[in-house]
This record gives structure tokens, C-alpha cells and sequence, in this order.
């Protein structure tokens, strides 16, 4: 009996073990059963700006005999808090019961890619970078975020950048503090064709950084060109777009600072399916695209991002649709504020 | 050096008690994703309160049993279960809960689920050589069950 007690004992201590070690970012309790007999909303009446989505597919194991949960990535930026009953969620027009967690309650480690634009025109936004980057990280780390930085210049090539000499060919996740002492070290010059290879840079970000298990992973892009892809022939670039977003989309967040140029960046274009239009990757990944002054001055403070992660929500629900892509929307209401989302053509 | 803390206590707790078993298992997974999976078990299960440290890999069908390369699993299920059994001409009924522990083999982590866990079921028999059926379920800590279930059979040697 005491060798029984003792080996209890023992259990209890690796149970308390075990308890202390971990980091599940979100428990799935019971999920509410979707309601039944009820109409979907008129999205016209709903505004479908400031409100951003995305399916989270980072690596997980669902346990045996436990419903497999859909997590999806919701944005309200400038809506600090919100109960369910603001929030109706359609899978192929079926509202769907569903969980709702802070994600910066349950996932508080973030790591940020800033991927760099370093051609001649970029001088404004590598100031502005490296004046802001602390700034940025306070905000964040104000938020309850544990914030680290990397990051990855650009130009035609990158792991190096061909036209500036760099001390480091990128940083990798690290302290705000050296973030900031390495875009010290970057200049602006060169670029040669009006083209820059934004998508090896991302792809490189992905693939190259040593993310954090269980971290947000955010890419904020700054540039002020299209991007080059593989199928151009220009032999710069690796990747078309049809080749990064099953990639990207569900484990990374792209945002994007964009120096406005009307003959490609226009910020009243909303047709972004031009093979060299970056701005597909951050729709699709449930980002913010954020256009500059023309001057290019970029402040990571005011690209949103900060309020984007603040309000950045989980919404767990039991998928019903045996198909192969789905069709979500999302309709959120409090008070006056009304917002619409629409994610098509998704896979989980 | 914490995998290695943790084995050495589970294996101290399985010398501490005279009864031991270790088995294979499969099973199939009613309601969710419906997955078969396969996996270890190890521990003292006999009558009265004893202790079974369970391994679950879970599959996407079952002809993937065969293909299984153990080099590219990055999750395991690891639930450790605190069981009562009771012996009835031979055969040992047993009933139990463990939490739902997730072992991320590549970055070395445990998490543990903190609002749910695992119930269980089954019966025992043979001496030696054992042959097992199980059920087991989820319940909340509000002691609400999930609507997915499991079935599981294996076979071991217990000594």
C-alpha cells in the first residue's frame, strides 16, 4: 500500500510537471452546437473595411476522440473587446457554433519579419524603420506581447541583397534592440529594373528565420515595387504566387507598407491577381496593406499592426462541409459598428 | 533533459509496484475527424488503483499504418491514466481519466490541455499474455462529454 501511495504520489508530481510546462495556446472546451433555423444576413448593410481573416493552420495534434476544431483568425482593429453574440459565423452558408478566445491571451509570443525593400527610392522607409522599430516593440510588448525581430533586406536578390554591401546578410529573430542596430546598418541604392524580388524575401523569411513554436508569425513587407516571379524568365525571382500561398496562408500574417506608385500601387485598386501584385499575399493571408506618403516614410506605429494584434481574436468551430474548399463569412455588429468578411475558396 | 526527467520518474513509478504491462493498441475514432490510430501502452494496470502511461498516434486512414515513417512524427498524444480495476473471474474491469498531454517531439514540448480530459473504460484479460477492448471519451472539466468517441483493442504482456 505505501509503495502504491508513493507511486501516486509520484503521478501527481509529473502531472504538476507537465502542468507547469505548458504552452496548448488554446483549450478547446465543449463547442457550442450551431444554431439551427436561422437566415444569414444581408452583407450590404455591413461594412466590409477594418475587419481582417484568416484560417490558423500552425502545426497542432488534435487529441483522440476530440472534435477537430477549425481555428479561425479574425481582426477588428479599434474593437477592444466583444462578446459571441456580436459575432455570426457561416461555413458554406451554415452558421456555425463556435468558441471565441483573445489570441493574445492564449498566444501572447510574436515573431515579426520585417522583409525590406533596399533599393534606391527606399531611403524614407529605412529611416523610418529603424526610428520606429523600439516604438513598435514597446507598443506591442504594452499589449502583453513578447515581441521579437527580424530581418531580411532585399533588392533584386537576397541572402545578400546585391546592391548595398550588408554586415549580416539578414537578422534573424532577435531583441528589438539589435532589429534596431541592424537596419542602422542598411543604406538605400541601386534597384536596376523597376521590379524587386519581394517574393524570394518572403520566401526566405519563412523558410530561413527560426520561428518560435506556438508564436504569431507576422512578415511586415516594405517596398515601393511590384514584385518579381518565377514565371517573368527574368531568372530573379523562385516563386510565383501560386506556389507561396499554400505556404503562407494559416501559418504567417503578411502585412505590407506599400509607397504608393499609380502606375501599379494604386490604393484604389482592389484587384490584386496580377502575378506581380504582392498585395494578393496579404488579402489572402489576412493581413493589412498600409500605402505610405509618397516620400516613403514608413512608421511601424502606424501601420496598425499594434491594434491589429490587440484585437486579433480566435473563433474555434466544428467544420460540417465535407468539400475541399470552403466559403466563410463572418458578420460582426456592436452598436453602430457593422463589419462583413468574406474568405473564399479556402482548404483548412 | 526534461523527456529524460520525465521517463525516469514513470519508470520509477512502474518498479514501485509488482504488476506490469505493456501492450500495442489500435483503434478508431467515432464522430470528429473518424481517424484510426495506433498506440503503447506502459504501466501497472491491475485491480485497485494502478497507473498506465499511454501513447496515441492518430492516422488519416488506416493504410497509412503501413507507411508510418517514425522520423517524420512531429505530435504524439501522451496521456497518463490513473485507473481502478476490479477483478471479476479473471477478468479485469477497469475504468480510468488521464489530462490529454501533447508531446511536440521536434521542439521538445509538452502541452496539456486544460479543459478537457480523457475517460476510459475496458476490460483485461488473460494472464502473461493480454488482450484488451476499451472505449473512451472526452469529457470537460464541467464534466460535459464531447460528442467524439473511441474504441480501441490491443494486446501486451503483462508480467
Amino acid at each position: 500500500m505505501r509503495k502504491r501511495l508513493f507511486g501516486i504520489s509520484i503521478f501527481v508530481f509529473v502531472i504538476a510537471l507537465l502542468y507547469s510546462c505548458s504552452d496548448i495556446p488554446m483549450a478547446p472546451k465543449a463547442i457550442p452546437k450551431d444554431p439551427s433555423g436561422t437566415t444569414k444576413p444581408s452583407p450590404t448593410f455591413y461594412s466590409a473595411s477594418n475587419i481582417y481573416g484568416s484560417i490558423d493552420k500552425q502545426p497542432s495534434l488534435v487529441p483522440i476522440a476530440v472534435p477537430d476544431a477549425i481555428r479561425l483568425r479574425i481582426s477588428l482593429p479599434g474593437v477592444e473587446a466583444f462578446s459571441p453574440s456580436n459575432l455570426r459565423i457561416f461555413e458554406n452558408n451554415k452558421e456555425q457554433g463556435f468558441l471565441l478566445y483573445k489570441e493574445s491571451e492564449t498566444r501572447n509570443k510574436i515573431d515579426i519579419a520585417i522583409i525590406l525593400d533596399v533599393t534606391g527610392s527606399m531611403s524614407g522607409a529605412i529611416e523610418g524603420a529603424k526610428n520606429s522599430i523600439i516604438d513598435f516593440a514597446d507598443s506591442l510588448m504594452n499589449s502583453g506581447m513578447d515581441a521579437k525581430i527580424g530581418v531580411i533586406p532585399f533588392d533584386d536578390f537576397v541572402n545578400p541583397p546585391s546592391d548595398i554591401t550588408v554586415d549580416g546578410y539578414f537578422l534573424n529573430l532577435t531583441s528589438p534592440e539589435e532589429a534596431q542596430e541592424y537596419v542602422a546598418t542598411l543604406y538605400a541604392w541601386g534597384g536596376g529594373d523597376w521590379y524587386e524580388n519581394d517574393y524570394d524575401a518572403i520566401m526566405f523569411a519563412a523558410t530561413a528565420l527560426e520561428w518560435r513554436p506556438g508564436a504569431q508569425r507576422v512578415m511586415i513587407v516594405i517596398t515601393d515595387a511590384p514584385a518579381h516571379y518565377k514565371s517573368d524568365y527574368s531568372g530573379f525571382a523562385h516563386f510565383d504566387k501560386s506556389e507561396m500561398l499554400p505556404v503562407l496562408m494559416g501559418y504567417y500574417t503578411i502585412h505590407e507598407a506599400i509607397v504608393p506608385d499609380y502606375s501599379y500601387y494604386d490604393p484604389a485598386d482592389t484587384d490584386f491577381s496580377d502575378l506581380g501584385d504582392l498585395r494578393e499575399l496579404c488579402q489572402k493571408t489576412g493581413g493589412v496593406i498600409r500605402y505610405t506618403d509618397s516620400a516613403g516614410n514608413v512608421n511601424l506605429n502606424d501601420l496598425g499592426i499594434v491594434e491589429y494584434v490587440s484585437s486579433s481574436w480566435i473563433a474555434t468551430f466544428e467544420s460540417d462541409s465535407p468539400a475541399a474548399t470552403h466559403t466563410i463569412e463572418v458578420f460582426f455588429e456592436k452598436d453602430s459598428v457593422k463589419r462583413y468578411l468574406k474568405i473564399e475558396s479556402i482548404s483548412y | 533533459m526534461r523527456k529524460f526527467f520525465v521517463i525516469n520518474l514513470l519508470a520509477l513509478v512502474a518498479v514501485c509496484t509488482f504488476s506490469f504491462e505493456i501492450s500495442v493498441l489500435g483503434g478508431m475514432e467515432f464522430g470528429g475527424k473518424n481517424r484510426p490510430y495506433v498506440g503503447v501502452r506502459i504501466g501497472t494496470l491491475s485491480s485497485g488503483i494502478s497507473l498506465m502511461l499511454e501513447g496515441y498516434y492518430p492516422l488519416s486512414n488506416i493504410e497509412e499504418v503501413e507507411n508510418i515513417n517514425i522520423e517524420d512524427i512531429q505530435f504524439l498524444e501522451v496521456d497518463p491514466y490513473l485507473y481502478v480495476g476490479i477483478p471479476i473471474f479473471g477478468t479485469l474491469i477497469y475504468a480510468g481519466a488521464a489530462p490529454i498531454v501533447i508531446y511536440d517531439i521536434k521542439n521538445t514540448l509538452f502541452s496539456i490541455y486544460q479543459d478537457i480530459f480523457h475517460v476510459k473504460a475496458g476490460m483485461r484479460f488473460g494472464k502473461g499474455i493480454v488482450l484488451f477492448v476499451e472505449g473512451m471519451g472526452t469529457m470537460t472539466t464541467a464534466f460535459q462529454f464531447l460528442d467524439t468517441y473511441a474504441i480501441s483493442a490491443g494486446v501486451g504482456i503483462g508480467f
